[in-house]
């Protein structure tokens, strides 16, 4: 009931919002854009404008811990000071992102700019926003008031491919990772120490993984040798091809050979559920799996509790590495390769991303800007020289220095007097850590794993083949996107519950056909059919 | 409330003039008590009857760029599509299965609550109890479903502690069977001292005679209860117990998302908490509106029948 009258009054506000609005456009005859700040085709920063630009976007936690607003931070002040742009930043409130832009969509009132994974949380994607004027085409903009992003997109096809619509519409300013060390950021990681202490070689598959749980359960004492936290959906490291891998799967869509598939939806899916329901029901998995959330992570690891578990290794081992040395516990913590099957088996999936993956972060200009070439040429100036240099590191003699050529992060940043961490100074520096309208270069992460821990992760999760597997940022078509989110809403929820119960044993896996049955009925062919299409669409881009 | 005065004056076949005339007259004279319902009425027709508008949605095909009027009507598309999904039959039982729990168990807890509480004599004793009694339900939702995720863990306290009564130490909340007990049970942790104020003022108001009289009587205290404090009671009782019904389908969708999880969907799952799904986190405005509108319809039936059974058999009614 409570939900139905906010949904009402948030219907209401839009009705007289848009009564509003038709009656200025009434007036004064449509709204026109004032005179050009520049000639089209060129900018020289700063700009000289007593305009503001509005800009909804998360504000991360790393930043939230200690400023309110990006407009707060240094690279706030900085970003203002270059390109001569005010812009006040919209924050939705921690936790509540999802809710806060459907309601703002919902009610109209649109900023300038709104950056999110347009692809992945705008039901329909980019194509439909477009059509329901949510956000408008960038193509004439690109052409006029973004020359630095435009010749980006020479130099890189493959963004090119990414930032346009099926039709052949650009629709956004693309986060994009500018190396190939930067596309694999997740996975596994083992309790180095105790592999040692136990004689056991480091896990390669997926026997050597429950001879090592069991070793861990047996002779380490720990109560939950595997954990995972429910944070990002349980089921978050089937997707990124841990465990699943080796029964030649990611549990979501993966490509394989050209064809679309559905992880869940594979016969082999029934033998990896078996394998992890045999491992709980022996104690090796977390027995509170399906309500241990990020702090119950922390200290199942930190108490040796666990000795194996998925990770960002940045945001994570960041936390764990110091922890135990302060406990002067001899805790070494290593990033593993994905398991496979056999010994001496390719790893074929893996967390690798696209450059300009579905799940990253698009910034567009929405249809209720009044300030479109303004807030081009604002975001444009992330794909200059000088605009990477500050969105990636911030302000040089502050934040980093070039050293060599190579710009190296201050001891300021890395060892913060105020006791922040890392991901706090950098954060407030630039946007390196996360996302934003830029590349993101080598260099980040070079600096930013540099604890024992994290510099293995490169070389313990390269894989040469997983590029093969990975969807690239495709979009449904328009009159199939209502009927494919709404199909795979329904499989995702009931994949989860369904695969949880038969972790659990409280679901027998003898009801797999059934369950195939269901998913079939929800129509998950007809979803792969349109996946499979909207990828064909993307490759002849 | 100060309707009363209507009927003492109100005279058979006076014309319609004179009547509006005599009612002005009234409003007149209780000036001060009228403007002090204005910010009420205000309040419930701003947030309550004008958002209810937005309900039309519910039948058409909304889109936000379109607006509210310009969407596509679609009939009862959405409702049908409500009916025919899977999650149709199961949130629409785990809500009543939950709701009739929480009256069954919930409903009578404040009201032993209150007794208990008006046996106790020690004044400063009686102080201490109520007062932390009260004190759950002003702790935020979150951090007590945080609190019985904790202790209802497979290593928890919780557990621990009925483990050494031989339950199995498993995670409670993961466990179909169990959610609907840990659900209702801290409900009742939560509410029960709050919700006895209402009876405890209700017992202040019974003429102490009727003790006196009774105990001359020779009637013991539990015979006092049963026959004199029940009896009194019993009006605001049933009020609460329409009120209730009258909510029925409504199990918060607070609670529930923040304690369920995959492993107990099945048996969690209501329909607030599918709205809350389908509206807020996938943007499906028209359908997650359309199973609102179902059950508010249904809340409606119940609170109109719940009141037609009392009124032919209690005679307390709300109307």
């Amino acid at each position: 009931m409570k939900i139905k009258k906010i949904i009402a009054l948030a219907i209401c506000i839009t009705v007289a919002g848009s009564l509003l609005i038709s009656c200025r456009g009434g007036n004064g005859g449509g709204i026109i854009q004032e005179s050009p700040v520049t000639q089209p085709g060129e900018t020289s920063y700063p700009i000289n404008t007593d305009r503001t630009l509005t800009y909804w976007v998360d504000l991360q936690g790393s930043i939230s811990a200690n400023y309110k607003s990006i407009t707060d931070t240094p690279l706030g002040k900085e970003l203002e000071n270059e390109t001569g742009i005010k812009v006040q930043y919209i924050h939705p409130p921690a936790g509540q992102s999802d809710v806060d832009f459907n309601l703002m969509i919902a009610s109209g009132n649109l900023p300038d700019i709104i950056e999110i994974k347009w692809i992945t949380r705008y039901t329909g994607g980019p194509e439909k926003a477009i059509a329901e004027n949510i956000i408008i085409p960038l193509n004439d903009v690109f052409k006029n008031y973004a020359p630095n992003m435009t010749k980006y997109m020479e130099a890189n096809p493959n963004v090119e491919r990414a930032v346009k619509t099926d039709s052949g519409k650009y629709f956004a300013f693309p986060f994009v990772r500018g190396d190939d060390i930067l596309l694999t950021s997740y996975g596994p990681v083992v309790r180095k120490d105790w592999l040692d202490e136990l004689n056991l070689p480091l896990p390669e598959t997926i026997s050597d993984w429950h001879a090592m749980l069991t070793a861990f359960k047996v002779q380490k004492g720990a109560t939950a040798p595997f954990a995972v936290s429910k944070d990002q959906g349980t089921f978050f490291i089937l997707a990124n091809g841990l465990f699943s891998g080796a029964y030649g799967l990611k549990k979501e869509f993966f490509i394989d050979d050209g064809q679309v598939k559905y992880g869940a939806y594979l016969p082999e899916y029934k033998e990896l559920l078996a394998t992890l329901q045999k491992w709980y029901s022996e104690d090796l998995i977390d027995k509170g799996i399906g309500t241990t959330d990020g702090k119950a992570m922390d200290s199942y690891v930190l108490n040796g509790r666990t000795g194996a578990f998925a990770c960002y290794p940045g945001s994570t081992l960041s936390k764990y590495v110091p922890a135990f040395e302060a406990q002067d516990l001899n805790a070494e913590l290593l990033p593993v390769q994905f398991p496979v099957k056999n010994r001496g088996d390719a790893v074929k999936y893996t967390s690798m991303v696209h450059p300009v993956d579905a799940s990253n972060q698009f910034t567009a200009i929405t249809a209720k800007s009044q300030n479109v070439e303004l807030a081009a040429r604002f975001l444009d100036y992330g794909y200059t020289e000088k605009g990477n240099m500050l969105y990636n590191f911030g302000v040089e003699g502050e934040s980093y220095n070039i050293i060599d050529g190579y710009p190296k992060m201050s001891y300021f940043v890395m060892n913060h007097p105020e006791g922040w961490s890392v991901s706090q100074a950098w954060s407030a520096y630039a946007r390196a850590t996360y996302s934003g309208p830029f590349e993101q270069r080598r260099e980040y992460i070079e600096q930013y794993w540099m604890l024992p821990g994290q510099k293995e992760a490169f070389t313990a999760w390269n894989s040469s083949e997983a590029v093969n597997h990975i969807l690239p940022p495709v979009s449904i078509s328009e009159g199939e996107s209502a009927q494919f989110s709404s199909i795979i809403n329904n499989v995702k929820t009931y994949v989860d519950e369904y695969s949880l119960k038969v972790l659990l044993g409280t679901e027998s896996l003898d009801n797999f056909d059934a369950y195939i049955t269901q998913l079939k009925s929800f129509g998950i062919e007809d979803a792969i059919k349109m996946q499979q299409n909207a990828y064909d669409r993307y490759m002849n881009r | 409330m100060t309707m009363d005065m209507n009927t003492r004056t109100e005279k058979r076949g006076i014309s319609l003039g004179s009547r509006a005339k005599h009612t002005w007259t009234l409003i007149k004279n209780e000036k001060s008590l009228y403007i002090m319902i204005i910010p009420v009425l205000l309040y419930y027709i701003i947030f309550c009857y004008i958002p209810m508008g937005g309900a039309i949605i519910s039948f058409k095909h909304f889109s936000p760029a379109q607006g509210l009027w310009n969407s596509p009507w679609v009939g009862f598309q959405w409702f049908e599509e409500f009916f025919r999904s899977p999650y149709f039959a199961r949130t629409f039982t785990n809500t009543l299965r939950i709701s009739l729990a929480t009256i069954l168990f919930g409903f009578p807890a404040p009201i032993l609550f209150a007794l208990l509480i008006n046996e106790l004599h020690g004044t400063k004793f009686k102080r201490i109890v109520q007062t932390l009694s009260y004190m759950p339900h002003f702790v935020s939702l979150v951090v007590t479903c945080g609190m019985v995720i904790e202790f209802t863990r497979y290593n928890g306290v919780i557990t621990q502690v009925l483990g050494i009564f031989g339950f199995p130490q498993k995670t409670m909340l993961q466990e179909p069977n169990l959610f609907m007990p840990v659900y209702v049970i801290s409900g009742i942790w939560q509410e029960v001292g709050w919700g006895s104020i209402i009876y405890l003022s209700a017992l202040v108001g019974i003429d102490q005679q009727l003790y006196e009289a009774a105990r001359i009587d020779g009637a013991g205290r539990i015979r006092q209860t049963i026959n004199i404090t029940l009896p009194c009671l019993l009006p605001t009782i049933i009020i609460m117990l329409i009120l209730r019904i009258g909510g029925l389908m409504n199990v918060g969708f607070e609670k529930i998302i923040l304690l369920y999880n995959d492993a107990v969907m099945s048996k969690a799952d209501v329909i607030s908490s599918y709205v809350y799904r389908k509206g807020l986190l996938e943007a499906n405005w028209s359908y997650s509106t359309a199973v609102g509108l179902f059950n508010g319809l249904i809340n409606c039936i119940l609170l109109i029948s719940a009141n037609t059974i009392t009124r032919k058999f209690a005679d307390t009614k709300l109307w």
